[in-house]
């Protein structure tokens, strides 16, 4: 007998002409100059290449816009990110998973490593409505709440649905919330830091249809493509220790013999999503992140929490202190960021000269500084 | 713990000193590794005796500033210069694919295919250094390295100016045998023909395998390179023996230049287009001021010092070469920011089966890659453990189809669907006999999901029901194109637009279901 299909998924294509043109309210003027070319006498104006694809054959794609910075260069990257929409950043293909609430969670888990993809929208039949994400902090949360001990089988792991284990935990289940891909890329920015989620689903509006899913690595990706071409605030040539920014204090970290048990339930415990790893002295010796956690899934070894994270951490092809990307507190926000894109991490451990642990930067730290804090103290 | 006490760490800024790499003609040369980012370099030591004095603000020390801002794909970049009194240390690139000598050793003899390769990466360094006034002087196959993707870097461009005059023909007699007829004579001046010989001597070592010239006796080597006879082995072509006897002229003014050695036949086969990049389209007669300040920064001179070096014409100003040397890196910047873009758009999350192919081979695997799910089917059922000796069947992936492949008879497919749309209360028009619309009410929405099921042949005996979605602006094109062929519709009326509708419509998701429950249905 054919079951009803539970599990959805979509090869999309990003069609190719932006559906509607730029509906922004910011004030432009675009003359096709070169940057250069502007010279002294606009200081206060702030240049940036309207239509994304450099490379793009498209005669209007040269566009530039000029706006107004009300002589505040700390503004610029704000105001870019409000200046540019979803859309742009979308790449020209790519791959979403749905899951209808009816999947069993087990299988649900099993379908993300399969797809090889981190989070999926959520789809209620009943509802005829998105009402959630499946991410690897679901997975992190239920194998926190239902383990035992390697003996015994977590059976709500195997019979929940979905639907079962997002009933049960109500309570601190997130609101869904999602983005249009005509909203600009600053509302993206705050709904993302202002809901704690670290998954954005966009959906067409006019269609219901879910297209992709933001992150924040994605978005600082594209600020960071354009960053050459905007005037440099000068907070970008400052120091961590001098903006104080990331975690500077307090940060918490595990050892390898830390149980893997112990180190989910600091995630959940603390709100964090990645655990540095160092050795007695403090030093830093790797790096336990919740990504790590979906590897129990591909490997079918969740019915053994009590392994250490040295033992967790041998499936990955990098270990040990090389693959942890760090930064020092002493280096620039310029240098800081430059490194946190190109090394496709979601945080950088900050070490200090004996690569003793001090803090950790992420992202979120990032564009919360950088977007969010220079527009709402304006 | 251990291992590491007993040697101390040496830091060079802040690399760490490893082992040494080897010994060159102007010292050794040690590996470093980034305290943080493990990023490995190449830190050549140069002793200060040997050195001319790089105290003294004026040329050197500006040729040294322009060295690092050397930027070509086939040139080892030099990313830093620190002195103490005793030493010069200058952090390099570090490429991992040894010298070209030992390539050479180890494989004998190259294809011209494969030498011709080499050759022309070698020829657009030298091109681009030649461009702004460096000459290498030293070019044997030992400067020659490659990299991890079998290309060639050239080493230690420029630090021949650095040795004391007379210095560098002493050292670089150890190994002669590239050395122009006109350096072993001992005139001082040597100029872009000097690399253009050993260029000729490495293109002979590439494609024999042997060196042109070479005796143990130095004198006599001396003597059968200011002869410029050398022999010539039956296997190579023709085309290539006059290339290599153009380069072989033991009169500079007669020997090949560059730009005749990149319009020779030989070497323009094969040739990317990378490698001798269109020149620049900018106009030449507009200063651009942002560079100009960039000197000014570098150099620690006015505005007026840079703009009157770019005006006064002299191609070995060290500003002016300076300020071209920032031009063109300006350029290839805004030619690697398009492939960044490019990559930026690219699909961001491959199927699992295209992790290993797809990604460039300029990009490192992402740190947090998705391991591959063990033992599971399709389904996502785990598959039965396969005992000892059977082998595991190699799990099929599945096939993109939405829809229902058959093997019955066209007619009874299409009795069947029809049975299956009334079980399920949709309403449907008849187009043709294997062509139907369908629509249902979605009681939430309380709009109509559309969907068009059409039967295709897909060979001999099978057939395949196709199932597409009926969107607003599919459907409107579609109404125009069958306005008058309707036959027989179940509900005799054109089917309304819906304008009453409520609710948030989800189009994918609702026509998946509908097919979902269609194929469910027909399964029944």
């Amino acid at each position: 007998m054919v079951s009803k299909l539970p599990l959805f998924i979509m090869s999309l294509l990003r069609p190719k002409v932006s559906p509607r043109p730029h509906p922004s309210s910011e004030p432009k003027s675009a003359p096709p100059t070169m940057a250069q070319s502007l010279g002294n006498e606009h200081t206060h104006a702030m240049i940036y290449k309207s239509n994304l694809m450099k490379l793009s054959q498209d005669s209007d794609s040269d566009k530039m816009e000029i706006e107004d910075l009300e002589d505040n260069i700390d503004l610029a990257f704000g105001k870019f990110m409000r200046a540019h929409k979803c859309y742009d950043l979308i790449p020209t293909s790519a791959k979403l998973v749905i899951f209808d609430t009816q999947l069993n969670v087990k299988k649900a888990f099993f379908a993300l490593v399969y797809n090889g993809v981190r989070a999926a929208p959520l789809w209620d039949s009943k509802q005829q409505d998105y009402v959630g994400m499946l991410t690897i902090t679901d997975f992190i949360n239920i194998l926190k709440m239902y383990y035992k001990s390697p003996l015994v089988k977590i059976d709500e792991l195997e019979d929940h649905k979905i639907d079962t284990w997002r009933d049960l935990f109500k309570t601190q289940q997130k609101k869904f919330v999602c983005i249009d891909p005509d909203e600009s890329l600053f509302d993206a920015v705050k709904r993302l830091l202002e809901s704690h989620v670290h998954r954005l689903p966009v959906i067409e509006k006019a269609t219901g249809n879910a297209i992709y899913i933001l992150t924040h690595k994605r978005i600082l990706r594209y600020l960071y493509l354009y960053m050459k071409d905007l005037p440099s605030p000068g907070f970008m040539s400052q120091t961590l220790e001098e903006l104080n920014i990331g975690t500077l204090k307090n940060v918490i970290t595990a050892t390898k013999e830390t149980p893997l048990i112990k180190a989910l339930n600091l995630f959940v415990q603390h709100r964090i999503s990645a655990l540095p790893v160092t050795d007695n002295q403090g030093k830093i010796v790797d790096i336990y992140a919740k990504f790590d956690v979906i590897n129990l899934a591909a490997e079918k070894t969740y019915n053994n929490l009590d392994i250490t994270i040295e033992q967790a951490l041998l499936h990955r092809d990098q270990q040990g202190v090389e693959s942890v990307a760090r930064c020092m507190a002493t280096e620039t926000l310029k240098s800081v960021i430059e490194r946190i894109v190109k090394a496709e991490v979601h945080r950088l451990v900050i070490v200090n000269e004996k690569d003793t642990v001090t803090g950790v930067i992420s992202l979120s730290d990032i564009l919360k500084y950088i977007v969010l804090r220079p527009m709402e103290t304006h | 713990m251990a291992e590491k006490s007993n040697q101390p760490q040496v830091k060079i800024g802040h690399y760490i000193l490893g082992e040494t790499l080897g010994a060159g003609t102007f010292g050794k040369v040690k590996i470093a590794k980034h305290q943080l980012t493990g990023h490995k370099v190449a830190v050549k030591i140069l002793n200060r005796q040997k050195l001319k004095s790089l105290d003294v603000v004026g040329k050197i020390k500006r040729e040294i500033q322009n060295l690092k801002l050397f930027r070509h794909p086939h040139i080892i970049k030099l990313y830093q210069v620190m002195s103490t009194p005793t030493d010069i240390f200058m952090v390099m690139e570090f490429v991992a694919g040894g010298e070209l000598f030992d390539y050479i050793v180890k494989h004998g003899r190259l294809k011209e295919v494969e030498a011709r390769r080499f050759f022309q990466q070698i020829i657009s360094g030298i091109n681009y250094c030649h461009k702004h006034m460096v000459v290498h002087r030293d070019l044997k196959p030992e400067n020659l390295l490659l990299d991890s993707f079998g290309s060639v870097k050239i080493a230690d461009f420029g630090l021949s100016n650095m040795m004391h005059d007379g210095e560098f023909l002493r050292t670089s007699c150890g190994s002669p045998n590239y050395a122009a007829p006109e350096v072993i004579s001992g005139k001082l001046y040597a100029g872009p023909e000097v690399d253009i010989w050993s260029c000729g001597v490495i293109l002979y070592a590439l494609l024999c395998g042997t060196l042109p010239f070479d005796d143990e006796h130095v004198p006599t080597l001396f003597r059968k390179i200011k002869s410029g006879i050398f022999a010539i082995p039956d296997y190579l072509s023709k085309e290539v023996v006059s290339f290599l006897c153009h380069m072989l002229q033991v009169d500079p003014l007669k020997r090949a230049t560059i730009s005749s050695i990149i319009e020779h036949e030989w070497f323009k086969k094969d040739l990317p287009a990378y490698l001798f990049p269109s020149p620049n389209d900018q106009d030449a007669s507009i200063v651009d001021v942002d560079v100009v300040r960039e000197v000014c920064d570098k150099f620690s001179v006015s505005e007026d010092d840079v703009h009157r070096a770019i005006l006064s014409g002299d191609p070995h100003d060290q500003l002016a070469i300076a300020y071209n040397l920032i031009i063109d890196n300006q350029r290839m910047a805004d030619e690697t920011s398009k492939i960044d873009f490019h990559e930026f758009y690219l699909a961001s999350s491959p199927p699992p089966e295209s992790f290993l192919t797809a990604s460039s081979p300029h990009r490192p695997a992402h740190p947090e890659r998705m391991g591959e799910m063990k033992d599971i089917n399709q389904t996502l059922d785990p598959v039965p453990s396969v005992g000892p000796g059977k082998t595991q069947p190699v799990p099929k992936k599945a096939k993109w189809h939405l829809g229902i492949r058959s093997q019955s008879k066209p007619q009874d497919i299409m009795h069947e669907v029809f049975r299956a749309m009334k079980s399920l209360n949709y309403e449907w028009k008849i187009i043709n006999t294997y062509h139907v619309r369908a629509r249902k009410r979605n009681s939430i929405t309380n709009r109509f999901t559309k969907m068009s099921l059409q039967l295709y042949q897909v060979d001999q005996k099978s057939f395949l029901l196709d199932f597409k979605s009926l969107t607003h602006d599919a459907e409107n094109n579609f109404n125009n194109e069958i306005d008058g062929h309707l036959t027989q519709s179940k509900s005799d009326d054109r089917m309304e637009i819906d304008g009453d509708s409520e609710g948030q419509c989800h189009q994918t998701l609702e026509f998946f279901e509908m097919c979902a429950n269609l194929i469910t249905a027909l399964a029944h």
